[in-house]
Parts: structure tokens; C-alpha cells; sequence
């Protein structure tokens, strides 16, 4: 997984690509909670991600309710693999997503 | 297609996931399989290994052996472990229709192997937990899971 941030002031756009599994999941954790502390708003940029677990979930849950009363956490463009995990998992109806 | 079994053991680390996805992927490599079959096959492998990270074993020196038998279009994987008895299928599965405050994160991934797999079996055998999950790999059709 790579990860690309910039940002406009306090709004944020994260993309990343490959895989947020188990193990990358933590390096975005890190970005959105350390790098991304002050966000009001972030774009999680999902359009070249390939594959993502429940660890990848938990991370844009945390990052969701981080932004809580804010701007908010928009996650843009997921592939259909990824957009069927958001699903069946009732991410949809939490989570903003923007195809 | 004639039946094709691999094995083989792994450290139980999380370091390891990418390597249990390297021989899931070697392993299926003679099939015309559709991404989606085998991400959601990759999905399953990752949900039940870190579950035996987790909950298996209180160290880092546990090893976890996975068997991958191919039959037509049948994909079987086949975890054992020889931590302490964990049957992840009697474990509760969260409900994914609650809002965002009373969502529970944990129990997700066992949700994906019961939700994506065909057939999941546990049994406790020798001291070891085997969890047995069968998944099929046709593409098309109502199984394209």
C-alpha cells in the first residue's frame, strides 16, 4: 500500500492503493490520526485500492468518528470488490461514500 | 481437473499474511479464477489467520499449518493450529445492521469467512484446532461469491 496525502488547510485527501489488510492498515492509522491530526475534513481517495479486511474497516470507522461533527470522512471512487465489502457489512449506511 | 493438495507451515505473525497470500495465490494458479473469487478466498485466509494470532496463541512462537486442496472448482483451506481451543464459529456475529454507536468493530472477520465461504467445519483433533473452509471458485452463476 502506498500513501499519498495532500492537503488544502485543514482539508485532507488521502489516497492510497494495493492492499489495507492487517498489516497496512496500521501505517494509515498512523497517517490519519498523526499526520492528519488537525483534519476537519479528509477525502479517503479508495480508487487504486485492490483489496481491504476488517482491519482496514476499523481504521475508516476511527477516522469517520474522528471527524464526527466536522466536515467529515468521505471515502471516493471504491472498485467493486472493495464497495461489496462496504456492503455487506452495513458500511454504506454509516460511512459516506462517494462512487 | 484432478485433485491438487499444497501444504505448508507459518510462523503465527502477522508478518506472515503476506506469505500465506503468496502460497494461496501460488496454489491457485493453474485456475481461470475470477479476481473477485480470489480476493474474497485471500479475505477468508487473512480473517481466520490473524483470528489464530489472536486468539491461539500467547506468543509469537505458535505456527499455524494451511492446507489448500483444489478440486474442480472447489477451493478447501484447511487451518490447524495448536494453540489453545478456539472455535471461532461459536463466537457471536456482529450485527451490521446497527448504527454507527452501537456498531461493535470486533467479530467482522469471522463474519467474512461465514459470509463468503460455502462451508465452514471446525473440530478440536490432538491438541490442535482445525478449521476447515470450503469455498466455491466458479465463475459466474449464483456461487460467484
Amino acid at each position: 500500500m502506498n500513501i499519498k496525502t495532500t492537503n488544502n488547510g485543514n482539508n485532507y485527501t488521502i489516497a492510497i492503493d494495493g492492499r489495507l489488510d492487517t498489516t497496512t492498515a496500521p501505517e494509515l492509522d498512523k497517517e490519519i490520526t498523526e499526520n492528519c491530526a488537525d483534519a476537519e475534513k479528509i477525502i479517503l481517495d479508495v480508487s487504486a485500492l485492490e483489496y481491504i479486511s476488517s482491519a482496514g474497516l476499523r481504521v475508516i470507522l476511527a477516522a469517520h468518528k474522528m471527524l464526527r461533527g466536522k466536515g467529515g470522512l468521505v471515502v471516493k471512487s471504491p472498485c467493486e470488490i472493495v464497495m461489496e465489502i462496504f456492503d455487506v457489512t452495513g458500511f454504506v449506511d454509516i460511512i459516506n461514500i462517494e462512487k | 481437473m484432478e485433485e491438487k493438495v499444497l501444504k505448508k507451515r507459518f510462523q503465527a505473525v502477522t508478518p506472515q499474511l503476506e506469505s500465506v497470500n503468496e502460497f494461496i495465490s501460488y496454489s491457485l494458479k493453474d485456475g481461470a479464477y475470477s479476481d473477485k473469487a480470489l480476493q474474497k478466498l485471500k479475505l477468508i485466509a487473512e480473517e481466520v489467520f490473524v483470528n489464530i494470532i489472536s486468539y491461539a496463541y500467547t506468543d509469537d512462537n505458535g505456527v499455524v499449518d494451511l492446507t489448500v486442496t483444489i478440486a474442480q472448482n472447489l477451493a478447501v483451506l484447511e487451518f490447524c493450529d495448536f494453540g489453545v481451543e478456539f472455535n471461532p464459529l461459536k463466537k457471536e456475529l456482529p450485527d451490521v445492521t446497527l448504527s454507527e454507536d452501537e456498531r461493535q468493530i470486533g467479530g467482522l472477520g469471522i463474519f467474512f469467512v461465514r459470509k463468503f465461504a460455502d462451508d465452514v467445519k471446525y473440530a478440536r483433533k490432538n491438541n490442535s484446532n482445525v478449521l476447515t473452509i470450503t469455498k466455491s471458485m466458479q465463475c459466474g452463476g449464483s456461487n460467484e461469491n
